[in-house]
């Protein structure tokens, strides 16, 4: 978006409030109607997409200007994208491409990111990851039966929160491949933060910096497709990389990769999963998930006051996000009993971590993952699924914040149950190493 | 040189809303009947904008293309090979093609100027593939 | 202007830490509504899109926080201006001694009574929401034009109320029933059979005794000039068609299962003497869902999710009278009778159905219809509209007025001030199997230009000059004093009527009278 459309955009809110609802035509309950976290926990009608459209006019206007309580709002929020989802529909506003780049705005301003943001900006510009933890650890996952090639054009990029929290990810992810004979390689001590979470708090001098580095990185080592077991990860470099710098990588999710391989019969299904799943869709793999698209057409001015983009602007409403590939690796695996929640695909409700939330307002994080968690009890499910990391650590504590009954896998440890030698329990199969 | 033809036959501009507006005439099966024997080019252009289209008429089949508008030799019959030439803005197109403008109507912007045209008996055509837009498709 | 520390710590005290905020930003927030820019405009101010901005929100959850909140603004002589959902400039504020109740966490459904066909519901439950939980016992609220997203209890309390579904669930003002009411003086005020005594229900909207509720609202609402409403009970409807509702694939371009026994008719009857015949002989037989006039623009624009798509419909907007008609029924005897009805209707005027055969529309349409989402599409063209006139008379009367109406727009087409709809953009729809009929002419402008908020808000001053001039009804824009004062003497004088109710319900003006009247 560039300043004259983020200029035009926000000076055009209806102050309608579909920002707060999934789609209309999508709501089947009253319990779950809703889209926006951030509205959900705040309830001013400033913590919602309107409410900082507003913001960001006001402050064009001179009205208000840059302050605590200004970033307060606007960084309580996940960046999830549903109040887009649902203004598109009808509207051509951009509700968190104006987020977004107010966020930009205030952290040129000297307003941004905030503190405990900043903190882990720190720490993937020194460490490599926003955990703080050494870089030398991040391999620690790796364990010796897994095959690594040093000569695959397929790289699989960890990412930060499966190599140092979520390590069940990585180890399950990697296995798969292996069951596979599907050849890639890791980075080793080559990996860095892809940059998403400096992305998301507007600090992009410091998300280019990043961005430069991997690509350099990844372009010597000769890859042609780089596969992602987090959805964040995943994002970056499919959708937000190509606006920085060109690349000309393939870029997988582990979701679409094996589901291929499954269709393609190089990974055979041979146990039973006897379980109730449910799945969330992550925002970056789902809704998020597809590249802005050039646009070559032209503006004409029809009348007076009316003009239209001939052809059509390419509208990015989360239409072709990944919402397919995840269900049918679920429902291929036998015994799965899938259910799915009210709230899915393009509408699905954030799990709360995304957009600094997670480190800025741990306390908003929880409630909405608890939120989320009771949308999957009602389900009747036992299992709670999903393809991102991040997702993954924050729903799970979620879980053990409600004291909920509901177990957290990711997709790829669903898969390696249902790959593994029957007589492995699902406690064996996964969280091997601790 | 594939490309640049490829460039080339892309329409642009005023042309893709005509494309959209007209081509749903080539599943109209008795737009085809009635247009069988009809093979026409008009060039329809709207002066407020930056390209022409050019409607082809080819034995019930329609087809669009488009020319910029500047410079004006652009237009000429000689360079294009059009039947009939009509001209107006496009607020003035809307209400025409909304059947918003009477035939009086467009002869008195005909002698204002505000519209031009050359080659009416072809450019009835125009006019009929604009009804048939409301015909029923049997 | 924040309120003092020990007076925000009265209200803190009522709605509990972190339930009232009046700082710069949030308040700030708060002024800012659709369309404020054209009011603003008219009343002398700088064309913005901001009110003033209130002392502080609060967001109560119960009746009694509401009643103590109202009673602490007697106290201290502060008005309080009331939003639910709070689309529109009649949810601003219109002094800065004021504080906005925000009703969002009045959220629940209190009841549903299937066998009595009724649902008692908060402030903040939105259509929607209402719509999908009676749908599961096969009934249907009212929903108002401007979206399911919206409140039905603001629109069955406060405001106008005229839906696409009208014809089949009538009008707002006519589907309340029982209503607890937070008077401006604090008392609660229970309406209809909700006050009894004795097992209270919710069932009867009058009495006991003298009915209020045309004091309550009358024919358009009071927008919070008169009180709080915490609770309303509202008519519901048999679910017209078959109740499964599935919506498939990803927005925006959704499909649909089109119920079995549902289906649209759009006709050209080429002018408004006939329009009105059609109209009036639809109606007649009671079988519509949905009858709407329409301009030709606006039929491409119900069809369309852009400008874009709407344009590439010129084939439909040559339709000069359009009328867009869906019937739908339960069972196939029921749909085969109406079908027939249509076909002799059809057969008698000369006029043929447009639908499968020069246009069929994208099924998802048809679920718009059903959620009340059709009002949404109006926004498409540059993003802003509004609506002058809102007619509520004969059809006569409303076709009077559509008529009346084009040339006056043309004059502000050609001053480009507003969008060129050829000056017939009207939506005109029946209440109640045409009881009467209501009419609004809907205004597509672009609020980022101030030639064209300034045309506009002409537009509209002269539309209402033109309905006193021609006699044709008040229209929906006549609130506030100065325009009650206006078209008071036109019509019994009832804003004299309306000072009196207004002086003796809120002695202190309290609720905000900027949409209402004033003392």
């Amino acid at each position: 978006m560039n300043e004259q459309e983020y200029n035009q955009m926000i000076k055009r809110c209806l102050r309608c409030s579909i920002c707060k609802w999934i789609p209309q035509l999508q709501i089947k309950s009253q319990k779950y109607a809703t889209i926006c976290p951030s509205i959900d926990m705040f309830n001013f009608h400033a913590y919602s997409a309107g409410g900082r459209i507003i913001i960001a006019l006001a402050l064009e206007m001179g009205r208000l200007k840059p302050s605590q309580e200004i970033m307060d709002i606007v960084y309580k929020c996940t960046e999830c994208g549903g109040c887009a989802v649902s203004c598109k529909f009808l509207n051509t506003l951009e509700p968190l491409e104006i987020i977004v780049k107010l966020r930009e705005r205030l952290v040129s301003l000297g307003y941004g990111p905030m503190p405990k943001q900043q903190q882990y900006i720190k720490s993937i510009k020194k460490k490599n990851n926003p955990y703080e933890e050494p870089h030398g650890k991040r391999l620690e996952w790796l364990s010796n039966d897994i095959k690594i090639d040093p000569n695959a054009k397929a790289l699989y990029f960890v990412g930060c929160t499966s190599s140092y929290r979520r390590k069940e990810i990585a180890i399950a992810t990697a296995r798969i491949m292996n069951a596979a004979n599907y050849s890639f390689k890791i980075l080793n001590d080559n990996e860095f933060c892809c940059g998403s979470p400096i992305l998301r708090t507007g600090d992009k001098d410091s998300f280019i910096e990043q961005v430069n580095k991997n690509i350099d990185i990844i372009e010597k080592e000769g890859i042609e497709t780089i596969v992602f077991s987090c959805a964040g990860c995943y994002n970056t470099f499919k959708v937000e990389y190509p606006l920085e710098r060109e690349h000309n990588f393939k870029i997988l999710h582990t979701t679409e990769l094996f589901n291929e391989l499954i269709d393609s019969s190089k990974l055979k299904l041979n146990n039973q999963v006897l379980q109730t799943v449910t799945y969330h869709d992550p925002c970056h793999l789902g809704r998020n998930s597809e590249p802005y698209e050039e646009w070559d057409g032209e503006a004409l001015q029809m009348m007076p006051l009316v003009s239209l983009n001939m052809p059509e602007k390419p509208k990015r409403c989360g239409t072709y996000g990944i919402y397919e590939s995840p269900r049918d690796i679920l429902k291929k695996i036998p015994g799965i009993n899938f259910i799915e929640m009210e709230r899915i695909k393009e509408y699905s409700y954030c799990c709360g971590a995304g957009g600094g939330v997670k480190s800025a307002f741990p306390k908003f994080a929880l409630q909405t993952a608890k939120t989320r968690i009771e949308e999957a009890e009602d389900t009747g499910a036992e299992i709670i699924t999903s393809a991102c990391p991040f997702c993954s650590t924050n729903l799970n504590d979620g879980i053990i914040e409600k004291g909920s009954n509901l177990r957290f896998y990711d997709i790829s440890e669903l898969l390696l149950m249902a790959l593994d030698s029957p007589k492995k329990s699902i406690k064996e199969s996964s969280k091997e190493v601790t | 040189m594939a490309e640049s033809n490829q460039e080339n036959k892309k329409i642009r501009g005023f042309a893709v809303l005509i494309n959209s507006i007209l081509t749903p005439l080539n599943e109209n099966k008795r737009f085809k009947e009635k247009f069988r024997n009809i093979n026409t080019k008009i060039l329809l252009n709207a002066s407020n904008l930056n390209h022409a289209a050019i409607i082809v008429v080819d034995n019930g089949l329609v087809r669009v293309e488009s020319i910029p508008n500047k410079p004006k030799e652009n237009l000429k019959k000689q360079k294009i090979g059009w039947d009939a030439f009509l001209e107006m803005d496009t607020q003035t197109f809307l209400a025409i093609a909304m059947n918003r403008l009477s035939l009086l109507g467009v002869a008195k912007m005909w002698l204002t100027r505000r519209v031009k045209m050359c080659g009416i008996r072809k450019l009835l055509i125009l006019l009929k593939m604009f009804k048939f837009l409301t015909s029923y498709n049997s | 202007m924040v309120l003092e520390k020990d007076i925000f710590k009265e209200f803190e005290d009522i709605v509990g830490k972190g339930n009232i905020d009046d700082s710069e930003v949030i308040t700030n927030v708060y002024a800012y509504n659709w369309c404020m820019e054209i009011f603003n405009y008219m009343e002398g101010k700088e064309p913005i899109p901001f009110s003033p901005i209130p002392k502080a929100v609060v967001l109560p959850s119960t009746t009694e926080e509401v009643q103590k909140l109202v009673m602490l603004c007697n106290k201290y002589g502060i008005s309080c201006k009331i939003q639910s959902t709070g689309l529109g400039p009649w949810n601003q504020p219109s002094n800065e001694n004021c504080i906005i109740f925000d009703m969002r966490r009045m959220n629940k459904i209190i009841k549903i009574d299937e066998k009595n066909f009724f649902a008692v519901i908060e402030p903040y439950v939105s259509g929607a929401q209402l719509e999908v939980e009676v749908m599961k016992y096969g009934l249907l609220p009212h929903n108002p034009g401007a979206g399911p997203q919206v409140s039905p209890l603001a629109s069955a309390t406060s405001m106008n109320g005229p839906g696409f579904t009208s014809p089949y669930t009538g009008h707002s003002a006519r589907n309340v029933l029982g209503v607890e009411w937070v008077l401006p003086d604090g008392e609660i005020m229970k309406l209809g059979s909700y006050g009894l005594k004795n097992n209270p229900d919710w069932f009867h909207g009058d009495g006991p005794g003298p009915s209020l509720r045309g004091i309550m609202r009358g024919w358009a609402g009071t927008k919070s000039g008169l009180g709080v409403f915490t609770k309303v009970a509202v008519k519901l409807f048999p679910y017209p068609c078959s109740t499964d509702f599935n919506v498939k694939g990803s927005s925006p371009n959704y499909d649909f299962d089109i119920p079995d026994f549902m289906k649209l008719y759009v006709m050209d009857c080429g002018n408004f003497k006939k329009l009105e015949n059609v109209m009036l002989g639809v109606e007649e037989e009671e079988i519509s869902f949905m009858c709407s006039y329409l301009s030709g623009f606006a039929v491409m624009a119900i069809f369309s999710n852009s400008i874009e798509s709407l344009m590439n419909k010129i084939a439909i907007g040559q339709m000069k009278a359009p009328i867009v008609i869906i019937i739908t029924a339960r069972t196939k005897r029921e749909f085969a009778y109406k079908q027939k009805v249509m076909d002799l209707i059809l057969k008698n005027f000369k006029i043929k159905n447009i639908i499968g055969k020069i246009y069929t529309p994208n099924p998802i349409f048809y679920a718009e219809a059903l959620r009340s989402n059709l009002g949404l599409h109006g926004f498409i063209a540059t993003g802003g509209f509004q609506s002058s006139k809102g007619v509520a008379d004969t059809a006569a009367v409303c076709f009077r007025s559509t008529k009346s109406n084009i040339p006056l727009k043309k004059e502000f087409i050609k001053k480009k001030a507003i969008v060129n709809d050829f000056g017939e953009g009207t939506w005109m729809t029946s209440y109640e199997s045409g009881h009467y009929f209501h009419m609004e002419s809907p205004t597509m402008f672009d609020q980022t230009e101030e030639s064209s908020v300034k045309g506009m808000a002409e537009y509209m001053e002269k539309s209402n000059q033109l309905d006193l001039l021609k006699h044709l009804g008040a229209p929906f824009f006549v609130e506030g004093t100065r325009m009650h004062e206006l078209f008071g003497p036109y019509m019994s004088n009832y804003h004299l009527w309306l000072r009196k109710i207004k002086e003796t319900f809120d002695p202190n003006n309290i609720s905000d009278s900027g949409f209402y009247i004033s003392p």
